[in-house]
C-alpha cells in the first residue's frame, strides 16, 4: 500500500532533512496552495463557529415574532436585525447557519473520535496477531465494508430514532455513534496494511529479538508509526462525516428541533421554497464551503505525508 | 476458468443479501415499541391478542424472519402504513422505473462529462486549464444532490410545488413536469458521482501517464492522440471499475434526497416519507431492494475486472486488493 510507503520514506527522509516526520509533512502541506487553501477555510470555519454565536444579537432558537407578524410572513433578507432573513417563526437565518456549523463541526470531530477508537484497534490487532483473529475481524469488515455507508448510518439511526437515546443532546450523541459505527472500515483497512508493512521492518525485528514482549511492540513501536496514514484517513474522513450528517438531518433523522444543521435547514428551506425561497441560500453555501475546505485540507495532508504522489 | 469465477462471484450474491436483509430485520425489531401503541387510545386487550397471534407476532424473532423472507421471495412485501393501507409491493414496483431511469440517465451524464474532465486535468496538469477542470470536480464534490437540488430550486422556483409525499401523482410530458421531474433531478444526483469519476480518471491517468511504456511510445515518436487513445485511456480507465461501487452508492443515497426535493414519485421517495412517517415494512422492503442491487452491481464488477484483468480471477488478487486509480 501506498500509506506503507509513505511511513517508511518519512523516516528516512527524518534524517536526511534533520527535520520531524510531523514537521516535514507540515511543510510540505504548506508548500500546496490547494492545502494552505483548505486551511484557511477550515480555521475560519472554527473561528466563525466558535466566535460568531457570541457576536450575533439572536441565538438559533429565539423567535423574533413581532418581527414576523409585522412583516406578514417569514422576513426576506437584507434587514438590518436579520441580515439573511428570518424563517416563518422569526428564527434569525444567520445565527441558524452559524450555529449550523457547531452541529456539523462537533458532529465530523467526535464521529472520528468513534472511528479512531474502533477502527486502530481492530486494524492494528488484525495486522499484528495474522492467522484467524486477522481473517475474523477482516471478514467482520468486509461486510460491514460491502454495503453503502450512508444507506446502514441511515438504517441505524431510523432504527433508534423513537428511543430515549436520541434524544440525548438533541440527536446529535445517536448521530455521532451512528457515523462512527460505520465509517471505521476504512480506517481499520488501513491500520492493518501499515502494521503488516511494518512488521517486516528491521527496527521491529530488533524489538523481538531482544525480547520486548508482543503487546508492548504493538503499542510502542508499531502504533507510533501509522499515525500519519491515520492523520490522512481522519482528514478525509471529515467532509464525509459532514455529508453524513447533514444527509441525516435532511431526512429528518440527525439533529431535532429546536437545534439546526445545515441538512435540516435545506430541508425546511425547501419545504417553504414557494414562499420564501432565500431560507435554501445560506446552509446551502455553508454546506459547499465546508465540504470544499475539508476536502482541499485533506488532500494536501494525503500529499504531504506521500511526497511520491505530490512530486507529480 | 472465467465461467467458473463468474458463477462462484454471483453466487455470493445470494449471503450478502441474506445479511442484509437479516440486519435491516433485527435493526427495525430492535426499534422499541409495537404496531399496538396508540398514545391516547386504549385497544381492546382481547383484539390485540388475537391479531398479534394471527400476525405472528408472539413467534420468536429467527421465526419471523423467515416468514418474513418467505413471503418477499413471493413477492408479498407486507402491508405499509403511512398514510393509508397499501401493498408495499405495488409501491415498489412503481417506484422503481422513475428511479431506475433517474439513475441511469444521472451515470450517463455523470460518465460522459466525468472521463473527460478528468482526463483534462491530468493532461493539462498545472496549467490554467487544467486548474479550471480540477476545480470544476472539485465543486462537484462539495455540493451534495440535495443542495444542488435546493438550490436549483430557489433560482427557478417551480410554477407549483411539486408532488409532496409518498404517493405524489404520475409525472406527464408538459414542459414543467419534464423540467422539473427529470432534467432538474437528473442533473442534482450526477453532480456527485461526476466529480468522483473526474477526480479517479486524473489520478488514473496521471499514474499510467509517467509509466515507462507511454514514455516508450513518445521516444518512438508516436503521434500524441495515438498515445492518449491507444496507450493512455485503456489503462487508465481499467482501475475506474474499483469506484463502481462508490458510484451506484452515490445514486442510491443521491436518489433518496433529489427525489424527495423534486418531489419524483420514485423509490427514493418512498424511502424518504417510509423514514420521515416510521413505515417499517416499506423500509425494509426497499433496503432488500437496494442490498440486492448492490449486491448484484459489485459481482457484476468484480466479473468485469476478472474479464480485464486475469490475476484477479485465478484468485491470485482478491478485488478489494485491486490498484486503486489514485
Amino acid at each position: 500500500m501506498a500509506e506503507a510507503r509513505v511511513a517508511a520514506r518519512g523516516e528516512v527522509r527524518t534524517v536526511a532533512h534533520g527535520r520531524g516526520y510531523w514537521a516535514d509533512a507540515f511543510a510540505r502541506l504548506l508548500r500546496s496552495p490547494a492545502g494552505v487553501a483548505g486551511l484557511a477555510i477550515v480555521i475560519g470555519l472554527v473561528v466563525i463557529a466558535l466566535v460568531g454565536p457570541l457576536v450575533i444579537p439572536w441565538s438559533y432558537d429565539h423567535q423574533d415574532l413581532p418581527a414576523v407578524v409585522a412583516y406578514g410572513g417569514p422576513l426576506p433578507p437584507g434587514s438590518p436585525e436579520h441580515p439573511l432573513g428570518t424563517d416563518a417563526l422569526g428564527r434569525d437565518l444567520l445565527a441558524r447557519t452559524v450555529d449550523g456549523a457547531r452541529v456539523s463541526l462537533t458532529v465530523a470531530l467526535v464521529a472520528q473520535l468513534v472511528v479512531i477508537g474502533i477502527g486502530v484497534p481492530i486494524g492494528l490487532t488484525a495486522g499484528w496477531r495474522g492467522g484467524k483473529t486477522e481473517t475474523l475481524l477482516m471478514r467482520f469488515t468486509d461486510i460491514i465494508g460491502t454495503f453503502p455507508d450512508l444507506l446502514f448510518i441511515i438504517m441505524i439511526s431510523a432504527a433508534v430514532v423513537e428511543t430515549p437515546f436520541f434524544g440525548v443532546m438533541n440527536g446529535l450523541l445517536a448521530t455521532f455513534v451512528a457515523i462512527g459505527l460505520i465509517a471505521w472500515v476504512g480506517t481499520a483497512r488501513l491500520v492493518r496494511a501499515q502494521t503488516l508493512a511494518l512488521k517486516q521492518r528491521d527496527d521491529i525485528e530488533a524489538a523481538r529479538a531482544i525480547g520486548v514482549p508482543e503487546g508492548q511492540i504493538a503499542r510502542r513501536h508499531i502504533l507510533p508509526q501509522t499515525m500519519g496514514p491515520i492523520a490522512v484517513a481522519v482528514s478525509l474522513g471529515i467532509p464525509a462525516a459532514i455529508l453524513a450528517e447533514s444527509t441525516l438531518s435532511f431526512l429528518g433523522l440527525g439533529v431535532q428541533i429546536p437545534r439546526a444543521s445545515w441538512g435540516s435547514l435545506i430541508d425546511s428551506g425547501i419545504d417553504n421554497i414557494t414562499r420564501a425561497p432565500w431560507l435554501v441560500f445560506p446552509p446551502v453555501i455553508a454546506l459547499g464551503i465546508a465540504l470544499v475546505g475539508f476536502t482541499l485540507l485533506g488532500d494536501g495532508m494525503r500529499d504531504a505525508f506521500d511526497p511520491r504522489t505530490s512530486r507529480r | 476458468m472465467l465461467l467458473r469465477y463468474a458463477v462462484r462471484r454471483l453466487a455470493w450474491v445470494i449471503p450478502i443479501v441474506l445479511g442484509a436483509s437479516m440486519v435491516a430485520f433485527t435493526i427495525m425489531h430492535v426499534a422499541p415499541g409495537s404496531p399496538w401503541n396508540r398514545e391516547g387510545r386504549q385497544l381492546n386487550p382481547e383484539v390485540v391478542q388475537q391479531l398479534t397471534e394471527d400476525l405472528g407476532l408472539d413467534q420468536p424473532l429467527p421465526m419471523q424472519y423467515l416468514a418474513w423472507l418467505g413471503r418477499i421471495l413471493q413477492g408479498d412485501f407486507g402491508i405499509g402504513t403511512t398514510t393509508t393501507r397499501y401493498e408495499v409491493a405495488d409501491a415498489i414496483g412503481q417506484g422503481i422505473w422513475p428511479t431506475l431511469f433517474l439513475c441511469l440517465t444521472a451515470f450517463g451524464l455523470a460518465v460522459v462529462i466525468g472521463i473527460p474532465l478528468g482526463l483534462v486535468a491530468a493532461l493539462r496538469h498545472r496549467t490554467p486549464v487544467g486548474w479550471a477542470a480540477t476545480a470544476l470536480s472539485l465543486v462537484g464534490m462539495a455540493i451534495p444532490a440535495f443542495a444542488i437540488g435546493g438550490f436549483i430550486l430557489a433560482v427557478f422556483p417551480p410554477p407549483y410545488r411539486p408532488g409532496v409525499g409518498p404517493f405524489s401523482p404520475a409525472p406527464t410530458l408538459d414542459v414543467t413536469d419534464v423540467l422539473y421531474q427529470f432534467i432538474f433531478p437528473v442533473i442534482a444526483l450526477a453532480g456527485l458521482p461526476m466529480a468522483v469519476i473526474a477526480r479517479h480518471t486524473k489520478g488514473s491517468v496521471l499514474e499510467v501517464m509517467h509509466s515507462d511504456y507511454v514514455r516508450t511510445a513518445h521516444s518512438k515518436g508516436l503521434r500524441e492522440d495515438h498515445i492518449v487513445r491507444v496507450h493512455l485511456l485503456r489503462n487508465a480507465l481499467v482501475p475506474l471499475l474499483t469506484i463502481a461501487g462508490t458510484v451506484l452508492a452515490l445514486l442510491i443515497t443521491g436518489s433518496i434526497v433529489v427525489e424527495r426535493v423534486f418531489g419524483v414519485p420514485g423509490l427514493g421517495n418512498l424511502y424518504y416519507w417510509a423514514i420521515r412517517g416510521r413505515d417499517y415494512t416499506l423500509l425494509m422492503g426497499i433496503t432488500v431492494i437496494y442490498a440486492f442491487v448492490v449486491a448484484v452491481v459489485n459481482a457484476l464488477v468484480d466479473i468485469t475486472y476478472g474479464v480485464v484483468d486475469p490475476r484477479i480471477r485465478d484468485g491470485a488478487l482478491a478485488p478489494s486488493e485491486a490498484p486503486p486509480g489514485g
